[in-house]
């Protein structure tokens, strides 16, 4: 069986062949699930963001877009609809918040169960959790999907001297987290 | 500097496993795809679609001549990208804490904390770029006020919230 290259399968999609996108996606969900999992820490948010960006995607090439690099450029795309969903879900919190305090708590919906797949150490979510979003982004970015850093200047916005500084405060950051109490 | 401290490999690891996809977000996924064919279908034959993209054709056709009036100088272009002033002011007599929440600050109600400077009059200058800012006054921690002085726009949570231009330096 051959392995059909993204260039090809974009140039399918383009002409209306829609089985060929559901090959990308088949091809590109897992990355995209991780890396939105990862910014966002809830997979139910990451599987918003991701399915909100894969039918952006859908919709780009359908329009005759040609990215490049058709993994960074999908990331870029995973990336922003996370950054909007971050910023609903801190509005969401402080709405929460104003909720909380004039209601009465009893009466709230219970919270979400914590995902009973994510494996991932409590350790390491914690020290994920600690970083700021940029330097998160960059961390993810470089450590985890193994972007170069023209890459990710190209989807970021960011300087890739900015970015080499944020991947290494970053770094530096879950690093001490991680050894500390001897870890 | 970007030289990878051994120490973190295992843990990197961990993250690089990708996770499994569920069915049912699959399921929805896949539904979303077919909804957008059908949209694309419809977006080529519905007039309303073409008046829309008529009504888009033009605002972006605006949009692009203001873009090109501000970078016809040096001066202009640097006006546009520089910060501006921007003063946040909101009458509330008795309020004992009043911060201003947006796309600016990320929407964190201590980031922005305005100070009482007059009779129950409540201000904050703030530096911003130029364009579009979305906010909202928050009154004792958990009082929510648009700005009843700005354009209002409803969000995703029903909410007022307030709308505002800010001008770029240059053009004021």
């Amino acid at each position: 069986m051959t392995v059909m290259a993204d260039e090809e399968l974009i140039r399918r999609v383009r002409a209306g062949e829609t089985a060929a996108f559901d090959a990308l996606v088949d091809r590109y969900y897992g990355t995209c699930l991780r890396f939105a999992w990862h910014s966002l820490g809830q997979r139910e948010d990451a599987e918003d963001a991701v399915q909100e960006a894969l039918v952006r995607a859908y919709r780009a090439l359908r329009r005759g877009r040609t990215p490049r690099g058709f993994r960074p450029w999908l990331l870029g795309i995973v990336l922003n609809r996370c950054r909007s969903h971050a910023q609903r879900s801190r509005r969401g919190r402080l709405l929460f918040k104003r909720w909380w305090e004039r209601e009465d708590p009893d009466t709230f919906p219970v919270q979400p169960a914590h995902d009973a797949d994510d494996d991932l150490d409590p350790k390491l979510k914690a020290a994920l959790a600690a970083l700021g979003p940029k330097l998160r982004e960059a961390f993810l970015l470089k450590h985890v999907e193994q972007l170069r850093y023209e890459e990710m200047a190209a989807i970021t916005g960011a300087s890739v001297s900015a970015l080499k500084m944020r991947v290494k405060r970053a770094s530096d950051q879950v690093l001490a987290m991680l050894m500390e109490d001897g870890a | 500097m970007s030289e990878l401290d051994p120490r973190l490999e295992p843990w990197l690891e961990a993250l690089r496993r990708e996770p499994v996809a569920r069915p049912e977000a699959r399921a929805r996924l896949h539904a979303a795809l077919r909804a957008e064919d059908v949209r694309a279908a419809r977006r080529i034959l519905s007039p309303p679609a073409a008046l829309a993209a008529a009504i888009a054709l033009v605002a972006l056709t605006s949009a692009f001549w203001l873009a090109l009036w501000r970078a016809s100088t040096p001066e202009r272009a640097a006006a546009a990208k520089e910060l501006a002033s921007a003063q946040f002011v909101l009458h509330a007599r008795d309020a004992r804490s009043v911060s201003v929440v947006g796309d600016f600050n990320d929407w964190d109600p201590n980031a922005t904390p305005l100070a009482r400077t007059g009779d129950g009059v409540w201000s904050a200058v703030v530096r911003l770029r130029p364009g579009t800012v979305r906010y909202a006054y928050l009154v004792n921690g958990t009082e929510w006020r648009a700005d009843p002085q700005a354009v209002t726009a409803y969000d995703d949570f029903g909410l007022p919230t307030s709308v505002a231009y800010i001008v770029p330096t240059e053009a004021r």
